[in-house]
C-alpha cells in the first residue's frame, strides 16, 4: 500500500516534473479532443497568451472570431482512416490576426482516458521569420543588385574542391545549374580556349605567391557567344599557409569591352580617317607644291625666253638698222656712177656734143629713162633705210602752206602740160611749222601719181584747214591737203594694198607707167613718222582716185 | 673769155659741168685738190669759182675759208656743191663764205640757171 502509495506519490512526482517541465517550455501545448476540439490542456506559455483555455473549444479560444473549426485544422493529417495515429505534422502557420509565426508539430497520442487526442506544439518563430524574410529579401537584393552589376560571386573550396557559383555567375556564364560541374576544371572549360592557360597561370601564381587576382578574360558561351570578364579574388589560408578557399568575384565586362572595343574601331576609324585625311593634304600639298615648281619652272623658261626674245629683238634691231645703213651707204655708191650715166646722156641727148640721129636719139632716151627710174628707185631706197634708221635729218622751218603748194605744182607743171591735163587748184594759206620738204615731197610724189595714171581729163589740187577739235586723230591744228584724178582709179580690193612697199596694183598702165614701188610707202612712212600726220586713200575704180593728207599745223 | 675755176675730184662730175660752162662761154680751169684749188684760185683770180665741198686733203669748207682769208680779191664769187647726205652743210657752207650752193646730181642741163642765179644776187 505504502509501496503503491508511494509508487502513486512518485508517480504523481514524475507527472508533477513533466508539468514543469512542459510549464517551462517556450512553446505552447495544448492538447485537444479530436472530435469535440475540447482543450484537455494547457502549459504556462499557452497561459500566458490566451489565459487558462482548459476545457474551451480550442478554434473558438486560439482563433477568435470563427464560426467553425479552422480550415487549416491538422486532425485529418495525423490519423488514418481508422483513427489511429499516424505521423508527427510539423508546420508553420501564421496567425494574421496577432502578426506572429509559430512552428507547430501535431501528433494524435492516447489521452489517459484512453481516447486518441491531438498534442500541439507551437513554437514562436515570428523572430526568426523576420530575419528569414529579412535574409531573403537582402539574398533578393544582392541577386539584384548582381544581377543589375553583372557581378556574380564565387565560393572555391580548395580541399574538396568545390565550387559554388552565384546566380548571377551562371547568368554570365550562360550555364543553368545542373550544367555545371562545380568544379575548378569544369570552370576553366567554360574559359575561352586561348585564355585558359593564362587564367590558369594567373589563379594558380595568385594562390602560390599569396598575390592579387584581378584579371580579365573570355567566356566562351553554349551558343558561340563571347564574353569579356573581369575576375578577382583572394584566398584564404590556414595555419600552415595551405590554402583553403577562394572567394571572388565575376563582372561581366563585355558591354564594357564593346564600348571600348567600339571606342577602338571608332579611334581607328577616326585615325585612319586622320591619316587619310592627312594623306591627302600631303598629296594635295605635294601636287601644289610639284604645280608651283612647274609655275616656277615656266615662269624661268618665259623669263629665260623673254631675255632671249629680248636679246634676239635687241640682235634684230641692231640688224635692221645695219641693213638701212647698208643700204644708204650702198645706194650712195650706185648713185654717183648713175647721175654720170644720167649727166653725160643728157648732154649728148641735147646734141652738145653733136647731131645724133633718130635711132641713137630714141636708144639713149630708153638709157636716160632708165637711169632717172633707178636713181628715183635708189632715192626712196635711201630715204626709206634712213627713215627706218632714224637717220634722216629733221629740219624744221616756218613756211606758208601756199608757196609750198606752189614750188611742188611748179615742178609737175611741165609733166601735167605735156599730157593735156586740167589742173584745178584751190589752195589757202596758212603759216606753218614743220618740215618743208617732206611736205614738198609728199604733195609731188601724189601730184606724180595723178598726172602718171591720168590719160585725160583733170588733176585736182586743195588744201583747207582743220581746227583742232575737229581734227579727230589729233588734237592739234591740222591742214588738209588733197589730190585727186579722173585716173584709172584703184580696185577696191587693192587699196589696202597701195601703201605696202614694192607693190604695184596691176592696171593697164602698169607695164607703160614706170614706178618703184617704193612711192606711197615712203609717202606714208614721212606722213606718220616724220610730219605726225595720216594718209588716207579713196578710189572708185575706172574713175579716178583722191588721196588725202593730213598734217599738223606745228609739228 | 672768162675764167671760172671748177674744183671736183669727180672726173665724171668735173667734166659735165666743164660742158656746161664751156657752152656758155666760159674758159674752164680745174683743180682736184682743196690744197691745188686754193693756190689757183689765188694765183689765178678766177671769175667764179665752183668748189665741191666733200674734197680729199682740205675739204671745201676750209678751201674756201682760206681762199676768203688770202689776199686774193675776197669778192670771188665761190659756188658751192653740196651733197643732201652731209647734214648741216648749207649752213657751214654760207658760214665758209659761199654764195651759193647748188646739190648733187649735177644736172647739166639745169647748171647754168643755178649759177646764174647765184651770181646775180
Amino acid at each position: 500500500m505504502i509501496a503503491e502509495r508511494k509508487q502513486t506519490e512518485t508517480a504523481t512526482e514524475h507527472q508533477q516534473v513533466f508539468l514543469t517541465i512542459l510549464d517551462s517550455l517556450d512553446a505552447m501545448v495544448y492538447v485537444a479532443d479530436m472530435k469535440t476540439y475540447e482543450i484537455l490542456f494547457v502549459n504556462q506559455c499557452v497561459k500566458d497568451v490566451f489565459g487558462d483555455i482548459t476545457g474551451k473549444i480550442c478554434w473558438q479560444a486560439l482563433q477568435s472570431g470563427q464560426t467553425k473549426p479552422c480550415e487549416f485544422c491538422t486532425n485529418n493529417k495525423i490519423v488514418d482512416s481508422e483513427g489511429n495515429p499516424t505521423v508527427i505534422y510539423r508546420w508553420e502557420f501564421e496567425n494574421t490576426k496577432m502578426k506572429l509565426w509559430y512552428y507547430i508539430c501535431d501528433r494524435a497520442i492516447k489521452w489517459s482516458d484512453g481516447r486518441i487526442v491531438r498534442l500541439e506544439i507551437a513554437t514562436d518563430i515570428t523572430e526568426r521569420k523576420r530575419v528569414e524574410r529579412e535574409l531573403r529579401e537582402s539574398e533578393s537584393r544582392l541577386k539584384e543588385a548582381q544581377s543589375l552589376a553583372h557581378l556574380g560571386h564565387w565560393d572555391l573550396d580548395l580541399r574538396g574542391n568545390r565550387l559554388s557559383w552565384s546566380d548571377e555567375v551562371y547568368r554570365i556564364f550562360g550555364l543553368a545549374p545542373q550544367e555545371f560541374g562545380a568544379t575548378y576544371e569544369a570552370f576553366l572549360e567554360k574559359v575561352y580556349p586561348d585564355d585558359r592557360d593564362f587564367v590558369n597561370k594567373a589563379y594558380s601564381d595568385s594562390v602560390k605567391d599569396k598575390s592579387s587576382y584581378d584579371i580579365e578574360h573570355r567566356v566562351k558561351l553554349k551558343n558561340g557567344d563571347v564574353k569579356y570578364v573581369n575576375e578577382r579574388c583572394c584566398t584564404q589560408y590556414d595555419e600552415s599557409g595551405n590554402p583553403l578557399r577562394s572567394i571572388g568575384t565575376v563582372l561581366d565586362i563585355t558591354g564594357r569591352k564593346q564600348y571600348e572595343e567600339q571606342i577602338q574601331a571608332l579611334n581607328a576609324g577616326l585615325a585612319r580617317g586622320i591619316a587619310e585625311r592627312t594623306a591627302e593634304l600631303e598629296k594635295k600639298r605635294q601636287e601644289l607644291n610639284e604645280t608651283q615648281h612647274a609655275l616656277i619652272n615656266i615662269v624661268e623658261d618665259l623669263n629665260q625666253k623673254t631675255a632671249e626674245l629680248e636679246a634676239a629683238n635687241a640682235k634684230l634691231q641692231e640688224l635692221d638698222r645695219l641693213k638701212s645703213m647698208f643700204i644708204a651707204s650702198t645706194s650712195h655708191e650706185l648713185r654717183t656712177p648713175l647721175n654720170s650715166i644720167i649727166g653725160f646722156s643728157s648732154i649728148i641727148l641735147e646734141e652738145w656734143l653733136g647731131p645724133l640721129n633718130d635711132q641713137q636719139k630714141e636708144n639713149l632716151t630708153t638709157v636716160l629713162k632708165s637711169g632717172k627710174h633707178l636713181l628715183s628707185l635708189i632715192n626712196d631706197v635711201i630715204d626709206v633705210s634712213k627713215i627706218e634708221a632714224r637717220k634722216h635729218e629733221i629740219i624744221l622751218e616756218d613756211f606758208d602752206l601756199y608757196n609750198v603748194m606752189s614750188e611742188a605744182l611748179d615742178l609737175v607743171k611741165h609733166d601735167i602740160e605735156k599730157k593735156g591735163l586740167d589742173l584745178q587748184t584751190e589752195l589757202i594759206h596758212m603759216p606753218m611749222h614743220s618740215e618743208r620738204l617732206r611736205v614738198i615731197q609728199c604733195v609731188v610724189n601724189l601730184l606724180s601719181n595723178a598726172i602718171k595714171f591720168t590719160e585725160k581729163g583733170t588733176v585736182r589740187v586743195s588744201t583747207r584747214n582743220i581746227p583742232a577739235s575737229n581734227s579727230g586723230f589729233q588734237r592739234r591744228d591740222c591742214i588738209e591737203i588733197s589730190v585727186s584724178d579722173t585716173g584709172i582709179g584703184i580696185p577696191d580690193e587693192s587699196i589696202s594694198k597701195l601703201f605696202l612697199p614694192f607693190v604695184r596694183i596691176p592696171s593697164p598702165l602698169t607695164l607703160k607707167v614706170k614706178g618703184t614701188g617704193l612711192g606711197l610707202y615712203l609717202v606714208k612712212k614721212i606722213v606718220t613718222e616724220i610730219l605726225s600726220g595720216e594718209i588716207t586713200a579713196s578710189s572708185i575704180d575706172g574713175e579716178g582716185s583722191s588721196f588725202i593728207l593730213k598734217i599738223p599745223v606745228k609739228l | 673769155m672768162k675764167k671760172v675755176l671748177v674744183i671736183e675730184d669727180n672726173k665724171d662730175n668735173l667734166q659735165l659741168i666743164s660742158f656746161a660752162l664751156k657752152r656758155s662761154g666760159y674758159e674752164v680751169i680745174a683743180a682736184t685738190t682743196g690744197e691745188e684749188g686754193v693756190e689757183m684760185a689765188i694765183r689765178e683770180m678766177p671769175f667764179f669759182i665752183i668748189m665741191d665741198i666733200n674734197l680729199p686733203g682740205i675739204n671745201g669748207i676750209e678751201a674756201t675759208k682760206q681762199i676768203r682769208e688770202s689776199k686774193a680779191d675776197g669778192t670771188i664769187p665761190i659756188i658751192a656743191i653740196t651733197s643732201n647726205a652731209m647734214r648741216g652743210d648749207r649752213e657751214k657752207v654760207f658760214a665758209a663764205g659761199c654764195n651759193g650752193y647748188f646739190e648733187k646730181p649735177i644736172d647739166p642741163l639745169k647748171i647754168m640757171d643755178n649759177i646764174h642765179r647765184i651770181i646775180k644776187k
